[in-house]
């Protein structure tokens, strides 16, 4: 019983320790002889970058763990469950139709095409059985097809309102166009996902064992399921608006935090999730700024956690279906 | 009136908006201190009415306990007096382990958001007396369908219940498990209600102190053991003949199905 605790500590004080140092050295990293002018401004951005990435990963991380317990389904995250996709598409329709662009407004949209996804895979996940794959092949399907129209969406932004152009990054999930301005809507998307989980890591243990089994102990399934949900569709919403698809961190985070706590009770996952989902947005966007971008050009961020998330992914539906036929 | 029982006054559920009805009048009553086992064929309701009982399905009538009413009351407040333990499916990788889901069994009665020590030490304690210490670390995913009934048994102990509803709590149980659980209920029921379903007849004699027999929804007969058990209640139940021994240990009946 106190082994997990001491698990769980040690993995929340390391993982913190880690991300400091990652946040260190990534803002202070070759600046020895920039005069102190841009300096300021480099650290500007860079301080920006780092939070902005550090809030998207740690919401990732929070709705990744929310949704696989609320569901029960080990199998999902908000981009395969098409959050993604609806969100980046509502995105783009607003910026096709609204020269000037307000943040809350755009979150609301976002929220909105998120939301339709969501429901849409949900919905469909149930009438083709609703097992596990169910939703995972619904998911595909619907974020295939708003991805689709979201890349033929983008190339009637540039020709209509070539200023928007920018909102190319969003297509595969990237930091570099963050500003100070978008960091107050995530901190609130954060908070809100803290408040739940101080209020839902309970029930959602019980709702993992089974719904008959929740109710008994007092819990409200149907009720539980629809809010985590719609927190988690309305927060990782907000982060395709601000940085773009980031696919699997919230599929991978949880899986981690899993593993390295050695327990599944979710008070002790979600929050564990978050962090990794943040050190993994961090750590993957400053390689790719500092290291990569040396080499062959800034690769998004969105890119490089595709190219180590769907592995993992694949790995886990092996996992869950080896030595059943 | 009502405090100290569960009392089922014309309680009657229906499925698919009355196409389907699972119970028809039930009329019941259970004091603290009695066993009550529900035996009767397959898709006679006997999980229905405990789902009712424990507020879990909807229902007509009255279901009152310790002088609530299931369906007019919170849930929270009936799960603080009330554990009822069915079958459970757990998905892969989200499994908790054995101890965890016990403990979650206390959430309706601790008020701190982790678990304080006298969780867990109940929690232990109820491993302890089913024997299942050694499964404490084990996920629930990973358990045999034996070991993850007494599991399931000890999640709904763990409360220390007023009321106790235990879906086939022998199922898939070893001979001497099956004793191990009869003697258990038996012991629970000194400070509590318990209502429990079972496939198996000699169980049921040997555990609870009154039988309710049911088949399509409707209580063929309700009783003491001996009112109960009779060759023509229950031929009338399962559609089968028995021969009706006496234990001359226990002075129990023995029914005897004849295999044709």
């Amino acid at each position: 019983m106190f082994r997990r605790y001491v698990y769980f500590f040690t993995s929340l004080v390391t993982i913190l320790l880690l991300i400091g140092v990652v946040y260190y050295v990534s803002l202070y990293y070759g600046l020895n002889e920039v005069p102190q002018q841009i300096m300021d401004k480099i650290l500007l951005y860079r301080e920006t970058r780092l939070i902005v990435a550090l809030l998207s990963g740690l919401i990732l991380g929070f709705t990744g763990s929310f949704l696989q317990s609320s569901l029960r389904n080990p199998l999902v995250d908000p981009y395969i469950l098409g959050i993604g996709g609806g969100a980046l598409f509502a995105t783009y329709m607003y910026h096709l139709f609204f020269k000037i662009t307000n943040l809350y407004w755009g979150a609301l949209i976002a929220s909105i095409g998120g939301l339709t996804a969501l429901a849409l895979t949900l919905v469909i996940a149930e009438t083709i059985g609703g097992s596990d794959v169910a939703y995972v092949l619904s998911g595909i399907g619907v974020s295939s097809m708003f991805s689709g129209l979201s890349i033929a969406i983008y190339y009637i932004i540039i020709s209509v309102n070539p200023a928007a152009s920018y909102v190319y990054t969003l297509l595969i999930g990237s930091f570099i166009n963050v500003t100070p301005s978008r960091i107050p809507i995530m901190f609130w998307s954060l908070l809100f996902l803290i408040i739940s989980y101080f209020v839902f890591s309970k029930p959602l243990n019980a709702l993992v064992i089974g719904d008959d089994y929740a109710k008994q102990l007092g819990y409200d399934p149907r009720f539980i399921r629809r809010i985590i949900t719609i927190l988690s569709g309305i927060t990782a919403s907000i982060v395709v608006m601000v940085s773009g698809i980031v696919g699997f961190i919230g599929l991978v985070s949880p899986h981690i935090a899993r593993l390295i706590i050695k327990s599944n009770d979710n008070r002790l996952v979600i929050p564990i999730s978050g962090l990794i989902g943040s050190l993994l947005l961090i750590s993957t966007d400053n390689f790719s700024r500092i290291i990569l971008s040396s080499l062959f050009g800034e690769i998004p961020v969105g890119a490089l956690a595709s190219s180590f998330g769907s592995p993992f992914f694949l790995f886990l539906l092996i996992k869950r279906f080896r030595g059943r036929v | 009136m009502t405090l100290d029982r569960v009392v089922l006054d014309n309680v009657k559920v229906v499925y698919k908006k009355g196409k389907i009805i699972a119970i028809k009048n039930a009329n019941i009553v259970v004091k603290r201190g009695e066993v009550l086992g529900v035996i009767g064929p397959n898709g006679a309701g006997k999980t229905s009415l405990l789902k009712a009982i424990a507020g879990i399905i909807r229902y007509n009538g009255l279901i009152y306990i310790n002088g609530y009413e299931v369906s007019h009351t919170p849930h929270r407040v009936i799960a603080r007096i009330l554990s009822y333990a069915g079958d459970m499916d757990i998905p892969e990788m989200l499994s908790l382990t054995v101890l965890d889901a016990i403990l979650t069994s206390r959430y309706p009665i601790s008020k701190s958001f982790f678990e304080t020590e006298e969780d867990v030490k109940k929690a232990l304690e109820v491993l302890e007396t089913l024997g299942i210490y050694g499964l404490k670390d084990r996920r629930l995913d990973e358990l045999s369908s034996g070991e993850m009934r007494k599991v399931i048994l000890a999640m709904a102990l763990a409360r220390e219940p007023v009321v106790i509803l235990l879906d086939e709590p022998d199922a898939h149980l070893d001979m001497s498990s099956k004793i191990v659980v009869s003697r258990i209920i038996r012991k629970l029921s000194r400070r509590s209600i318990t209502i429990f379903t079972t496939h198996d007849i000699l169980f049921a004699i040997n555990t609870a102190s009154k039988i309710v027999l049911l088949k399509d929804g409707e209580i063929i007969g309700y009783g003491t053991i001996d009112d109960i058990v009779k060759k023509d209640l229950l031929f009338k139940t399962y559609n089968t003949k028995f021969k009706i021994l006496l234990d001359p240990d226990t002075n129990k009946p023995v029914p005897i199905p004849f295999y044709e």
